[in-house]
């Protein structure tokens, strides 16, 4: 296949390659075929739903490796790729909206953007903001505790924390914040009819058109608001790529911190012993979030496209080929993690890929950090006798989904 | 081994800050510093193995030196 060249999806046996999302059948297991492929064929083919023919990576040398190679992009408008949800209209639009900022930029273009926004995502910024985060951690749970037994904690906790960051963080009148949960849940939940979700969805999106607007008549001292500065000094944005870049920041910071507090709720009270051993040292929660952030790795996989031949795996990807570099393969690789499958908090793993690697690397991940902290350590110490009210097994993971997590996680006390 | 330090690179993750604060900083701008000379090259590996953008590196060369030209005495190669 030569460059710029679209991947013909009939160019392969057809029934040879697996589908994609390899849906997971352990609630805390990545999907059971990354074993055998990271054994035997650590870079293979895939279908995604759309029907176009990928390369999965599942090794983490060798995802680790694609994440910094100059021949790999992350071009969102690349024809090649793959997609691993249905390509709806929604989904299209939802692309070209967030595609010209930051995640799907290749250097030289992503560099200058993400340094505009560094300095509002350093250690020291967000210590900054633990204050915040333990006053809304807080809340929450005196609302538990006030409330009726069972409780849904997704909605209890899981949302409200990072909507409440989200919207400190972004400069957004605190009355919002409803919006934005609203609308997250209806992208979470399978419930919610397409058009439901479809509503919502432009709704936001008006919303923080709206916002930017008022940033840009009026900057305030706020990550948006100085960013507006910033920019009328060396312009990079155009008022639509304000508007991608407030949305990326929303979602990219919201489901994903979401579900690792619910997954991670759910981790330590199956494992008691390994709660224990933090609920016993306050000093220990920093590493085992690190160990719940490998564990559950809720973004499983990410794509990219190929600029050039490139030599991987036993294999040669070819350029314009597409990729879909797994994390959640990657950080149950026993040749990197061992005893991968175990959750150990005392494992003291800083170098998952759980916020990925290279460029892209979440720019989110110090205040996710210190929401995790803030909320296992509050949470189990102000609710000693908090268990799960139903079965583990039974509860509704989005075992389909590439960013995983739960719709309900009931519990009591 | 020399550690190397590249500004120009840094995006800001903070892993280094995060593993090892002794010897690494973040400026207000958002990018790494040195607070100070690195006992021997091994103080900084665990941050070199982290960093994910190639901002931080070991190198043989001893006369290596950071890839731009920079005044600022904390972006230094040092070892
Ligand atoms: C536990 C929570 C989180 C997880 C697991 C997570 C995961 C990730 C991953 C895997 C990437 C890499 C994407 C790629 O390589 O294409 C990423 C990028 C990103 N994340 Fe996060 N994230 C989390 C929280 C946050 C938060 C709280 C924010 C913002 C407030 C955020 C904002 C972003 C942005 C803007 C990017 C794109 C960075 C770039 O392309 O330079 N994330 N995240
Ligand atoms: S780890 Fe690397 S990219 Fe991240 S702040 Fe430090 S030097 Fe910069």
């Amino acid at each position: 296949m030569t460059a710029n060249s679209t991947y013909a999806p009939d160019a392969a046996p057809s029934g040879e390659a697996p589908d994609f999302p390899m849906p997971r059948t352990c609630p805390f297991a990545p999907a059971p075929e990354y074993v055998g492929l990271r054994a035997e064929a650590p870079v293979s083919q895939v279908r995604v739903p759309d029907g176009q023919l990928a390369w999965l990576v599942t090794r983490y040398a060798d995802v680790r490796r694609l994440l910094t190679d100059p021949r790999v992009s992350a071009n969102r408008f690349h024809p090649n790729l793959p997609l691993t949800e249905p390509v709806t209209p929604q989904t299209r639009r939802n692309i070209a909206a967030v595609g010209r900022s930051l995640i799907g930029l290749d250097q030289p273009e992503h560099g200058p953007q993400r340094r505009m926004l560094i300095g509002d995502f350093t250690l020291r910024r967000a210590q900054e903001m633990r204050p915040h985060i333990q006053r809304t951690v807080d809340e929450c749970v005196d609302a538990i505790l006030a409330g009726p037994k069972p409780v849904d904690l997704v909605a209890a906790l899981a949302l409200p924390v990072p909507a409440s960051m989200i919207t400190k963080l972004l400069g957004m009148p605190y009355e919002d914040r409803d919006l934005i949960v609203r609308s997250a849940d209806a992208q979470l939940r399978r419930t919610v009819s397409a058009e439901q979700r479809q509503q919502t969805s432009s709704e936001l999106r008006a919303y923080v058109d709206r916002l930017v607007t008022a940033k840009e008549a009026e900057p305030t001292d706020d990550l948006l608001g100085r960013l507006v500065v910033q920019n009328r000094q060396t312009p990079l944005f155009d008022h639509d790529m304000l508007v991608g870049l407030a949305m990326l920041l929303l979602v990219a910071g919201f489901e994903t911190t979401a579900s690792m507090i619910s997954l991670g709720v759910a981790g330590l009270l199956e494992n008691p012993e390994q709660l224990a051993v933090v609920t016993g040292d306050p000093a220990a929660m920093g590493l085992a979030v690190e160990e719940l952030l490998r564990y559950f790795t809720v973004v499983d996989a990410l794509p990219r496209v190929a600029t050039a031949d490139i030599e991987v795996g036993g294999v040669t990807v070819r350029a314009g080929d597409g990729l879909l570099l797994s994390f959640a393969s990657a950080n149950w690789d026993t040749d990197v993690f061992a005893d991968a499958g175990e959750l150990d908090v005392r494992r003291g793993a800083r170098h998952h890929m759980a916020f990925g690697y290279g460029i892209h690397q979440c720019i989110g991940q110090n205040l996710a950090r210190a929401e995790l902290e803030i909320v296992f350590r509050t949470l189990f110490t102000r609710i000693p006798g908090l268990r799960l009210a139903e079965e583990l097994d039974g509860l509704p993971f989005r075992k389909e989904s590439n960013i995983y997590g739960l719709d309900r996680l009931p519990v009591t006390w | 081994m020399t550690l190397v330090v590249n500004r120009d690179l840094c995006i800001g993750a903070g892993q280094c800050v995060l593993s090892t604060p002794e010897l690494f900083d973040q400026s207000e701008d958002g990018r790494v510093l040195l607070r100070r000379r690195p006992v021997d090259a091994d103080e900084g590996r665990a941050a070199v193995d982290l960093c994910p953008s190639g901002a931080l590196r070991l190198t043989d060369d001893t006369r290596s030196r950071p890839v731009v030209p920079d005044r600022d005495a904390a972006t230094k190669g040092w070892g």
